[in-house]
């Protein structure tokens, strides 16, 4: 074992592989940063730039880029007041009071170090974890497996942000669009309506592209392409000092630990888990009324928890293929191309290059924390960059994400298609991770349902009887069942009160 | 129909263009022509705005692309 690390340790750290965690660290950052372009997307949009690479190469770059980018957003949260990915929102609440008061470079510098030690914490945790998930993983049963796969989509509605409803309504939407392609078992071709580029099924990368990237350049149109002026406050010093640090010590433990947590729940990401580690801050905080007046200690618990996300979220999707949030699915793009399947079997036939991913993360959060204390000043630049430019850059980046996955210009279809329909979909209020996480869990769902139909045949049983005959598979039906019904009482609980939700997707 | 409706449709009709002309003038003709028309089209201006996204993102593409990955991109009658 720690022989095995070593190896990977050299493989993960070696130059080049260092310079482009480097690079895909800064490019995440940058992307991040600028309104607009979400962590989901600058996974999505940089996944082709790694089709010519080796496969530890490839994802450490990806993994670089998704530490970076949860970080990046909260650049332009604190400095202008417009979080630069949904997993801001909650340091924009203190981050800009404190910029207001003309402290931005304390509150940027909470966030670097907040994000710093969230991000280690989750990836120790992914180190940690996910060899024994998948070891445990190994022995579970098509049955069990298929139970899992539907208490992931019933997590959706349970803590996803917005209507429950909505929510679950866009998870079945992705199982539709899941079933489209070849039959898993008797190979016959459904919904592909003689389209050759849809035999295989919707292409996982070329969905998230159409779904959230030409969604979101719709989405960038709304408002003229460059209308007001703007400026970037004053910075001054980043480093918060260690008595500001220490004084809240615990808020940086607490939050890394709960967003680490949120991000292996399937259905919530970076966003809500900012806004959980904010609000646990809160509670257990000996200066409550500071919240919301420009205090530290929130700007702590919301930065700490969504970079906590990022090794969480990758302990599900590595060792069961089942993403924790609409980021980690666009990742699985990234492991598609290089031919890597995820699940279980990964850490014991890909170990190779999943340690060297796992350990290159560690390398990527301290990337990003250097390349913010050294340059921040440029990096906030992005936030000047017009909307009309961004639109119009997104959408060739995604026509180009689309394109170089099979190079077939049907793909471009596909693509576009699904965008204008994410579009409708989030002016209409639905949530789109859920779709993506359909897309990819409903093939899953029904490959192992499939072969429990076999098995159960064979033995003459009912599907029930065969389902309740074991301990385990009964538990994962009741959590589904309780999930779904908490979700309920939750969208009942919140229309009655009138409250509105909290915005949802990354 | 709002201002921002308007400029969503037109964008998509914009993509739907661009898809059943990139066959023909290839993928680095079609985009700059997109990435031009629509930058002015939403209101972008400034020489600097208007050429470093084409130069910048186009020239990357070719040269990340098609020479260092060795991915090809579709290709046209002229380039």
């Amino acid at each position: 074992m720690i022989e095995n690390l070593l190896t990977s340790a050299m493989l993960a750290y070696d130059p080049l592989n260092l310079l482009l965690i480097f690079v895909g660290a800064l490019l995440g950052t940058l992307f991040g940063g600028t309104p607009g372009i979400s962590a989901t997307l600058s996974i999505a949009l940089l996944v082709p730039v790694t089709f010519g690479m080796t496969p530890i190469n490839g994802l450490s770059f990806l993994g670089g880029a998704y530490c970076g980018a949860i970080y990046g957003g909260s650049i332009s949260a604190i400095l202008i007041n417009v979080p630069g990915t949904p997993a801001a929102v909650a340091t924009m609440m203190d981050g800009y009071e404190l910029t207001k008061k003309g402290q931005a470079g304390v509150a940027l510098g909470g966030a670097i170090t907040a994000s710093l030690f969230g991000g280690l914490i989750g990836t120790f945790v992914l180190l940690v974890a996910a060899p024994l998930v998948a070891a445990a993983a190994l022995n579970i049963r098509s049955a069990e497996f298929f139970w899992i796969v539907v208490f992931a989509m019933s997590t959706v509605g349970a803590i996803g942000g917005g209507s429950v409803t909505k929510g679950l309504i866009a998870a079945f939407l992705g199982l539709i669009l899941g079933a489209v392609g070849t039959h898993p078992f008797t190979g016959s071709l459904r919904f592909t309506f003689g389209v050759p580029g849809l035999y295989e099924g919707f292409p996982v990368i070329v969905g998230i592209v159409g779904l959230f990237s030409i969604s979101q350049v719709l989405y960038l149109c709304h408002g003229k392409g460059m209308d007001k002026q703007i400026d970037i406050p004053k910075i001054g010093s980043l480093w918060p000092g260690w008595a500001r640090i220490l004084k809240v010590k615990i808020t940086y433990i607490r939050s890394a630990i709960l967003g680490t947590f949120v991000g292996v729940l399937p259905g919530a990401g970076a966003d809500i888990a900012s806004f959980i580690g904010r609000n646990e801050a809160h509670r257990f905080s000996k200066n409550p009324s500071e919240y919301g007046k420009g205090s530290y200690e929130a700007v702590v618990g919301s930065e700490a928890a969504n970079n906590a996300v990022v090794g969480g979220s990758l302990v599900p999707m590595l060792t069961l293929g089942i993403p924790g949030n609409a980021v980690s699915a666009a990742l699985i793009g990234g492991l598609l191309i290089h031919g890597l399947l995820p699940g279980p079997r990964l850490f014991t036939e890909q170990a190779g290059i999943i340690y060297p991913f796992i350990l290159s993360l560690f390398a990527a959060n301290i990337f990003f924390a250097i390349a913010a204390f050294a340059g921040l000043k440029y990096l906030a630049k992005v936030v000047l960059i017009p909307q009309g430019v961004l639109a119009s850059v997104v959408a060739i980046l995604s026509v180009l994400g689309a394109l170089s996955y099979r190079n077939m210009v049907a793909d471009l279809w596909i693509m576009l298609f699904l965008g204008v329909v994410g579009y409708v979909l989030r002016r209409t209020g639905f949530p789109l991770a859920p779709i993506i996480l359909g897309i990819i869990l409903g093939p899953l769902a029904e490959s192992n349902l499939e072969r429990v139909m076999t098995i159960a045949n064979a033995r003459g049983m009912s599907l029930l009887e065969y389902f309740t005959s074991n301990t385990l598979t009964v538990v994962l039906m009741v959590m589904s069942v309780a999930a779904l019904i908490y979700s309920v009482v939750r969208e009942i609980r919140h229309q009655r009160s009138g409250k509105a939700l909290m915005p949802l997707d990354e | 129909m709002t201002k921002s409706d308007t400029r969503v449709l037109v964008t998509i009709a914009a993509l739907v263009v661009y898809g059943a002309i990139m066959p023909f003038l290839g993928f680095f003709l079609t985009s700059a022509a997109f990435l031009l028309l629509h930058m002015l089209y939403l209101g972008v201006r400034g020489p600097l705005w208007l050429t470093a996204p084409i130069v910048g993102l186009l020239g990357t593409a070719w040269f990340l692309f098609e020479n260092f990955l060795g991915v090809p991109l579709p290709h046209g009658m002229v380039y």
